[in-house]
């Protein structure tokens, strides 16, 4: 018995010595950000050699991005910049090279609102923005929208993308459909049509519950709730059956005319319907043209793109329009060096590169490569029939997974539109009361 | 005897045809890593109608394949050797000792087995950047050695209290000491427990994906999964035909060393049969 | 009897020297050996295991959010949470255990009862071995790919085949009351071979002599594994099905990457919230609660195992 406690005593004291050892180091972490402040305000000579490392997660854009960097480096031999693509669990990644104290100079945001950055602006680890010559020169809404009530930004914009339904123009044609539907009746004339020709109109991959929650939900919250809805919704004075509604019409209609199993089909299954030219539309963006053409290059420019026919007041479906490529800067990070990279991506020389390689909308003003569907949206765009608004970045982060799965238990009917509704809510006062 | 050959002849249909069964699986990851993506996505059953290497040289460009495998492989060697060393030498001693410490001991590597790795993960990879051993091949394999030691104690630890201890008894009689004992005699009657773990744990570190994940960053220290996942799989593009290449390449080379070995875990036991 | 001792065995023993009783020199040379046998792993898995879990154990008692360095103590109120206002923990727990039972019992079972046709000599018998443990070379990324087409594709048109085995077509993924046992079908066919390998370890490490004394005592072939075999075995078993348990409560691989927790959450199973937790919504500190209260619940099933087992067991 004795033997016993003591042993316990001795493996206490050795994990206690141990921790103390892990812990202590802790300390000078938190001085950092002092330091580099410091670093930050004494001037440096223009071709002191600065560096910076950088995370990217769009993979369809690796080889050109290696180009930009061979191109900046040859300008710009006094900074190095160490640029890495990664792929699957980035998040994960991101947080442990933070834990590690190894948190990238740039790194990429999903969700610049409330839930992505908060934690990041109230840990002091990212920094302000706004002087970055690439901020200065986006358009007035584009800075209003991740703008704070402080003046401060702290997510840079380099594209957007859309979130249109992409249709096959050859299959359209074969069933004798001479204009893209504007509204929802419109819309379900298609469908016929379609049908009555042997094709089926959408081809649906729940099996991944985002094809739906991001590509149908969250684009028709933004077509349903006014902007105001949100603080309402946060003061506790509002729901999600005030408008939810509105958005099932359009969400039934593609279910209603998908193929078969949308449960057991998969974003990857989903695609390769379209590349096969067996199904005529889907909700979808511009990166699953890129990879339909992957799978079938043949199938080039039969593609186009409309807004989502949410109801029948042609003038409310609107393209819906996103941020793609946002980044942040780490409070560590040597601003001059980013902003120089910055700079030369979508300002200086690398412009081209941009427009032509990496092939995105852009807030900038570079022409882009483009292709049939891109310039469909930008034809929308240019016309001004475009929300870009960032409301689902302001609703908590929880709302992703939420989304998801409850799409999928509405469509494999566990759940009525109402349950739906009522489990968002619930979920969206489970979430703050989990913050608390 | 002609009832034992029935019974081995019935034993071979029935576990070939189950193992058949078992094999269905991997017959199709290896149809599919010779064909283009929308034929896996789409034709996933169809037998290849033509040979298409496109894969391959597609894999072989993007990664420095050369530079994976020898990164994997010594992180997978390293670990295992002194995996397999210390585990075994931990294993004998508490299965051979009695009382409080020994138990105690053993409670104490037990928690690594019920712990999720999730959630040690964050404070592990500051201890392991503290102790400067993030982005170092042998900061990894002092890692995998660590959890990789508790189950491999239990393996031991099960496969020494099925080895009679009169055994060591006389040897201690004859004048070896506890070292000598422990190589001499008993290491080689624990050969074919050594062989199934060098095989499990030498092919859960070829296939682990998480830790160097989040580990390793240097694309110089990159291991096979590391550099070949991240590549061709992310939420929005999975690279299918890609990436059945990229691991069917990591596979084979675990595959073959499992069939060497095979040969061994046979020879092992029979050798201990014999002693035994 | 220190000074038999090499020098600086000598130091360790000294620094080490807590450890010891006022004992004659022999049990003082075994507190030696066992702490040359046992204290280079025992340090080491201190350093890098013990120490993070402390950590993050101490995480579980706080708000932490991943990212800030400033972090508040909470107390139980992380614990409070998952019983009061959390809709998803407890039934992820659930299905968690719903999981385990079957994917335990069937892997053990069946696990055993292919180890016993394998410890007997036939044709192929190395092939069939090696054809049913490969499964364990291949990571559940590619693994979860395969098995998706296997139940939608493979199955149903083998149904469709052959009238006698119409019930392979099933919704395996998309239906909530069949999605979880189609993950015990996908675990089993990686895992077993694991469970397998174990088991004809131990049956191979048996003496051999004892079996043909059962046998010249004209022991059947069942009652010999009765009585000789499986007694002798299950130290072998105990740990292989320690493991399991442990094993199958932290699934976390193949549902990830074969159903991700769908459709809906009817596969949602706990690490695989407690991940989300952590990682997609930045609650680290309750999220560490919740692994925390799952290890408890590993603790506690492991514990009744093996007081079950060592009870039979006789060591």
């Amino acid at each position: 018995m004795k033997k016993t406690s003591k042993l316990i005593a001795a493996i206490l004291a050795v994990i206690m010595l141990f921790s103390m050892v892990a812990c202590s180091p802790a300390a000078p972490a938190a001085e950092e950000p002092a330091a580099t402040t410091e670093a930050a305000v004494t001037p440096e000579p223009v071709a002191e050699p600065m560096e910076f490392d950088m995370i990217y997660t769009k993979d369809d854009i690796q080889a050109t991005m290696a180009e930009m960097v061979t191109a900046f480096q040859t300008e710009n031999p006094n900074i190095t910049a160490t640029v890495e693509m990664l792929g699957a669990n980035s998040d994960q990644v991101i947080q442990s090279r933070d834990a590690a104290g190894d948190l990238p100079d740039v790194f990429p945001v999903y969700n610049i609102g409330a839930g992505g950055l908060d934690s990041w602006i109230k840990a002091g680890k990212i920094q302000d923005i706004s002087s970055l010559k690439a901020f200065q020169a986006l358009p007035q809404t584009e800075k209003d929208q991740v703008t704070g009530a402080d003046g401060k930004a702290y997510s840079l914009i380099l594209s957007t993308t859309a979130f249109p339904v992409l249709y096959n123009k050859d299959l359209f044609a074969k069933a004798g459909i001479t204009a893209v539907p504007r509204t929802l009746d419109e819309m379900k004339v298609v469908c016929e049509k379609l049908k009555a020709a042997g094709i089926t109109p959408f081809s649906v991959g729940a099996k991944d519950g985002w094809t739906v929650s991001n590509q149908i939900w969250r684009a028709g919250l933004d077509y349903a709730f006014p902007k105001q809805w949100n603080a309402d919704r946060y003061a506790g004075k509002a729901s999600f059956m005030d408008y939810g509604k509105d958005i099932f019409p359009y969400l039934d209609l593609v279910l209603a005319n998908s193929n078969t199993k949308v449960l057991d089909t998969d974003y990857m299954t989903q695609l390769a319907l379209m590349a096969e030219g067996k199904v005529a539309m889907l909700n979808q963006g511009p990166w699953a043209y890129t990879n339909i053409m992957g799978m079938s290059p043949e199938m080039k420019d039969t593609f186009g793109a409309f807004p989502i026919p949410f109801g029948n007041t042609a003038s409310r479906n609107k393209m819906y329009t996103q941020q793609e490529l946002a980044f942040v800067v780490s409070s560590k990070a040597n601003l001059e060096a980013v902003d120089a990279f910055f700079s030369f991506m979508v300002l200086g020389n690398g412009k081209d590169i941009f427009g032509k390689g990496f092939n995105v909308q852009n807030p900038y003003g570079i022409p882009i490569a483009g292709n049939s569907v891109l310039t469909d949206i930008q034809s929308y765009i240019d016309k001004g029939e475009y929300l870009f608004d960032f409301q689902d970045n302001n609703r908590s982060t929880d709302f992703f997974m939420v989304d998801w799965t409850l799409m999928q238990e509405y469509i494999g009917g566990k759940k009525t539109q109402d349950q739906v509704l009522v489990a968002m809510d619930k979920a969206w006062d489970e979430a703050q009361a989990k913050m608390k | 005897m002609k009832r034992k050959t029935i019974k081995s002849t019935l034993l071979t249909i029935v576990m070939g045809i189950i193992a058949f069964l078992w094999s269905i699986p991997i017959y199709y990851l290896v149809i599919n890593a010779f064909k283009p993506l929308k034929d896996v996505v789409m034709r996933t059953g169809n037998f290849p109608t033509f040979l298409y290497l496109n894969n391959f040289v597609e894999v072989w460009q993007k990664t420095n394949y050369p530079l994976l495998f020898t990164n994997s492989l010594i992180i997978a060697v390293g670990s295992t050797a002194l995996s397999v060393l210390f585990s075994s030498m931990a294993g004998y001693k508490l299965a051979r000792s009695s009382g409080k410490v020994a138990n105690l001991t053993i409670l104490y590597f037990l928690v690594a087995l019920v712990v999720p790795f999730q959630s040690v993960m964050i404070p592990l990879v500051k201890l392991m950047s503290q102790l400067h051993l993030t982005n170092s091949r042998i900061g990894i394999i002092l890692l995998y050695t660590a959890i990789s030691a508790p189950m491999n104690i239990y393996l031991y630890y099960g496969a020494v209290k099925c080895i009679s201890p009169s055994l060591e008894e006389s040897a201690t009689i004859d004048g070896a000491g506890p070292i000598q004992t422990f190589f001499k005699i008993i290491f080689p009657l624990l050969s074919p427990m050594t062989t199934t773990i060098i095989i499990l744990t030498g092919l859960w570190l070829w296939n682990d994906f998480l830790l160097p994940l989040v580990l390793i960053s240097d694309p110089t220290k990159k291991t096979i999964p590391l550099g070949t996942s991240a590549l061709f799989f992310s939420q929005f593009v999975s690279k299918w035909n890609l990436g059945i290449t990229a691991l069917f390449l990591a596979t084979l080379p675990m595959l073959l060393v499992y069939l060497v070995l095979q040969k061994y875990i046979i020879k092992g036991i029979t050798e201990g049969s014999v002693k035994g | 009897m220190l000074n038999s001792v090499p020098n600086k065995e000598k130091e360790k023993a000294l620094a080490f020297s807590f450890l010891k009783r006022n004992g004659n020199g022999k049990k003082r040379e075994n507190r030696l050996t066992f702490l040359i046998f046992v204290a280079p792993i025992f340090l080491l898995f201190t350093l890098l295991f013990i120490v993070p879990l402390v950590q993050g154990v101490y995480y579980a008692f706080t708000d932490w959010d991943a990212v800030n360095p400033v972090l508040n103590f909470v107390g139980l109120k992380n614990f409070v949470k998952i019983f009061t206002i959390d809709s998803n923990f407890i039934p992820a727990m659930g299905r968690t255990f719903y999981f385990v039972i079957f994917n335990v019992f069937l892997s053990n079972t069946i696990g055993m009862l292919f180890a016993i046709a394998f410890t007997n000599d036939f044709r192929f018998n190395n092939m069939f071995r090696s054809m049913i443990f490969i499964p364990n070379v291949i990571s559940m990324v590619i693994g979860g790919f395969i098995w998706q087409f296997m139940f939608l594709k493979v199955m149903p048109q083998t149904a469709a085949k052959f009238s006698f085995l119409s019930f392979l077509d099933q919704s395996w993924l998309s239906d909530s009351n069949i999605v979880m046992f189609s993950i015990v079908i996908v675990s089993l066919w990686q895992g077993l071979g694991f469970m397998m390998t174990i088991f004809i370890a131990g049956l191979q490490g048996i003496d051999s002599s004892l079996i043909e004394a059962g046998t010249i005592d004209g022991a059947s072939g069942w009652q010999s594994f009765w009585n000789i075999k499986l007694p002798a075995v299950l130290p072998t078993v105990a740990v292989g099905a320690f493991m399991n348990i442990a094993g199958s409560f932290k699934i976390f691989d193949t549902v990830f990457s074969l159903t991700s927790g769908g459709p809906g959450r009817s596969s949602e199973v706990a690490m695989l919230e407690i991940y989300r937790e952590a990682y997609t919504y930045k609650n680290f500190g309750y999220a560490s609660a919740k692994a925390v209260l799952l290890a408890l619940v590993i603790i506690i099933f492991t514990i009744i195992q093996l007081k079950l087992t060592s009870d039979k067991e006789g060591y």
